[in-house]
């Protein structure tokens, strides 16, 4: 089943190439749409892998408003078609690509598709044919390339360990049933590689900077789900590393490496979100933030684990909805910049809205979900004796929290120094979706249905 | 035999260090291709026709001829400047080289190998680090490139010293991803070619914050 959706993925990106006009790529990326849940609906029939599928779920759906938001984004941009199929046929690709990462059962195979996604995602950063993207795009695939590189040399210094115990079956249930016979020195080595490699991807520090320049860059629905599905194909990664070692004596100190680099990526995402200027930069350094704080509840295990993966799904939620409506934003005003644009509660009212709510959530205050999910973080913190790193984080949050409403709040209410171009107010249908994500949040994290607790729980029951 | 091919590897290494021009610097990376072929010949346990295939496709085919053959047309196509242009003098380079393979090899050889090569080992660790001191000390988005496959080299050394045993499947869709992520950064340099003028990071600095 998984040969035939790739497959079918590779056809319909190929198919992209050689279509004429706009209703064909509808009907192509409708095609993908329900080829998408087709395949997720077999995943979930299938029931093998939680994680994977808990996060193959959250991609398929966020690839609905993603596929409509990236339509009228061409439309509106009335970019040539040439440029139009390479977007849609690299963004099929690109979540063929991050479901291959979420279900790759086999250590080689998530490096491939990790891999994959960097090479389908460059045009998709690419799209704008400017100076900045051509900068970013170069950056995003040089610094992806030479961390992905790094992170295979965690799978080679793994794969001692492995062949020292005498497995030969490199896949994560065999890893994970047999970690505690695997060699410590050469595990740590192995996840330490592995677990730097793959922060270029997870957003996390040391590797989190050419992320950010690439959501940057990249047309607000694409930053989406570069902020969101390859942000968690990097957590998945990281997650299925930490869960073979977890089970093994150096558990400890893997945790340790952890949490060091949890707290960095917050303390990093409150500076500059303090220093940035532009929008879609503050969202991608809040998202350094949230897979940081994700992470530090890995660190922390128990309820941390639960925590971690509650939070990560449904920051995905409020991150996509936030840059669909940058999408608006950046149209309106042509700038994303915090000094020249303001007032957008007066030019568009429901978009406004969304920015509102949207800030309510990001910030994690309640109703929004991530206030469940932060506080159950803050809680296996306060469980593990670690109340001095909490304080430190909790002021941190205070600063992130000052810089995003200093900017969200900015753009709602002050006077912009610009002039508001003369373009078409955006209609109401287009904020529609984020209402429906931003509704997701608060729904899933303080009333969480009961499929989602079985796919957490039983996440957690493996770890 | 392995070892001796292993050491004119290290010479490579060093005379990276000092090259001056990019075309040296792609024909060090051919020679470093044939020479990585006598190194998995020998290395092959057993002889049978996917692996010496799959051998000969990733030395041979991609290392020794494709790549370089690729990266010359773009050094052409974009009249890039034939000196390598480094931060550093040569004679630090070529020092620092030196540290680094010194360096590789005592931290090898402290380590409990087991029954694996040690040598093997220290090679592969010294052209990773190699690699990416190449990055971050030449100018040039073209050398960036060149080192990147210092590193491959270095980590397809790295495979042989493990004894990789990964299934074939797994492994050429390894050798296929890096073969297409070099042919994007190549693509790409071309691109920063058109808009820069010139290709080099000081190009590259209009996103910060």
């Amino acid at each position: 089943m998984m040969i035939v959706y790739f497959a079918v993925v590779l056809l319909l990106g190929g198919a992209f190439m050689f279509m004429r006009r706009s209703c064909s790529h509808r009907i192509g990326t409708g095609v993908f749409l329900v080829v998408q849940w087709a395949f997720t609906a077999h995943e979930i029939w299938r029931n093998d892998d939680a994680l994977g599928t808990l996060f193959l779920v959250i991609l398929s759906l966020l690839a609905i408003p993603a596929c409509y938001h990236s339509l009228v984004y061409l439309e509106k941009n009335n970019a040539p078609m040439r440029i139009r199929n390479l977007y849609l046929s690299t963004l099929t690709l690109f979540c063929g690509a991050m479901s291959g990462v979420y279900l790759a059962n086999h250590i080689g195979m998530t490096w491939i598709f990790i891999e994959l996604t960097t090479i389908t995602s460059c045009m998709l950063i690419y799209h704008h044919r400017s100076a900045e993207s051509l900068e970013a795009t170069w950056k995003y695939v040089f610094v992806c390339s030479v961390s992905v590189a790094i992170s295979f040399i965690g799978v080679l210094f793994l794969s001692i360990a492995v062949t020292k115990a005498g497995l030969e079956d490199f896949t994560y249930p065999t890893l994970t049933s047999h970690a505690a016979e695997l060699d410590p020195f050469w595990l740590k080595v192995g996840f330490l590689f592995l677990f730097s490699g793959y922060t270029v991807k997870a957003g996390l520090f040391p590797m989190f900077t050419a992320g950010v320049d690439a959501k940057d860059q990249a047309p607000t629905p694409a930053a989406a789900m570069l902020a969101t599905c390859l942000c968690n194909c990097g957590f998945v990664a990281i997650f299925r590393i930490f869960r073979i070692i977890i089970r093994n004596e150096t558990g400890a100190w893997a945790q340790k490496v952890l949490l060091i680099s949890a707290v960095l990526s917050v303390a990093i995402a409150a500076y500059y979100m303090v220093r940035t200027k532009g929008y879609k930069r503050l969202l991608a350094y809040s998202g350094v933030e949230h897979i940081g704080l994700a992470t530090i509840g890995l660190a922390m295990g128990g309820t941390g684990y639960y925590a971690a993966v509650l939070h990560v799904v449904l920051h995905s939620f409020v991150k996509s909805a936030l840059f669909f409506q940058f999408g608006q934003v950046s149209y309106l005003y042509k700038s994303v910049n915090r000094r020249d644009i303001g007032n957008y509660f007066r030019v568009n009212v429901w978009g406004g809205l969304v920015l509102l709510i949207g800030f309510f959530c990001i910030t994690a205050m309640p109703p929004s979900g991530l206030f469940v999910s932060e506080s159950l973080i803050f809680l296996s913190m306060i469980r593990q004796q670690h109340i001095a790193l909490m304080v430190i984080v909790m002021l941190l949050l205070t600063v992130i929290i000052w810089s995003l409403g200093r900017s969200i709040f900015g753009l709602l209410f002050s006077f912009p120094r610009m002039e508001i171009p003369d373009v078409k107010r955006p209609p109401v249908a287009e904020s529609v979706s984020q209402y429906v994500l931003l509704g997701l949040a608060i729904w899933w994290g303080v009333y969480p249905p009961d499929m989602l607790v079985r796919y957490l729980t039983a996440i957690i029951s493996g770890v | 035999m392995a070892d001796v091919l292993l050491v004119v590897f290290l010479i490579t290494l060093l005379y990276i260090g000092i090259a001056n021009r990019l075309f040296t610097y792609i024909n060090i990376l051919t020679i470093q291709g044939i020479v990585l072929f006598g190194v998995a010949y020998i290395q092959l346990h057993e002889m049978n026709w996917s692996n010496l295939l799959f051998v000969l496709m990733e030395t041979l085919i991609f290392k020794a001829a494709v790549i370089p053959l690729f990266l010359k047309s773009i050094i052409r196509k974009n009249k890039i400047t034939r000196e390598a242009e480094p931060f550093v003098p040569n004679f630090v380079s070529l020092l620092i080289i030196t540290l680094l393979l010194v360096g590789s090899f005592l931290g090898a050889g402290s380590i409990d190998m087991g029954d694996r090569d040690v040598v093997f080992f220290a090679v592969a660790v010294s052209t990773v680090f190699v690699g990416l001191f190449i990055i971050i000390s030449r100018k040039k988005l073209i050398t960036h490139v060149m080192g990147y496959l210092v590193v491959e080299n270095g980590i397809f050394v790295l495979s042989l010293a493990v004894g990789n045993e990964m299934p074939m499947m797994v492994n050429s869709g390894i050798l296929l991803d890096i073969f297409v992520s070099i042919l994007v950064l190549g693509i790409f340099v071309n691109k920063i070619g058109d808009v820069f003028k010139e290709s080099d990071v000081e190009q590259l600095s209009r996103l910060r914050d």
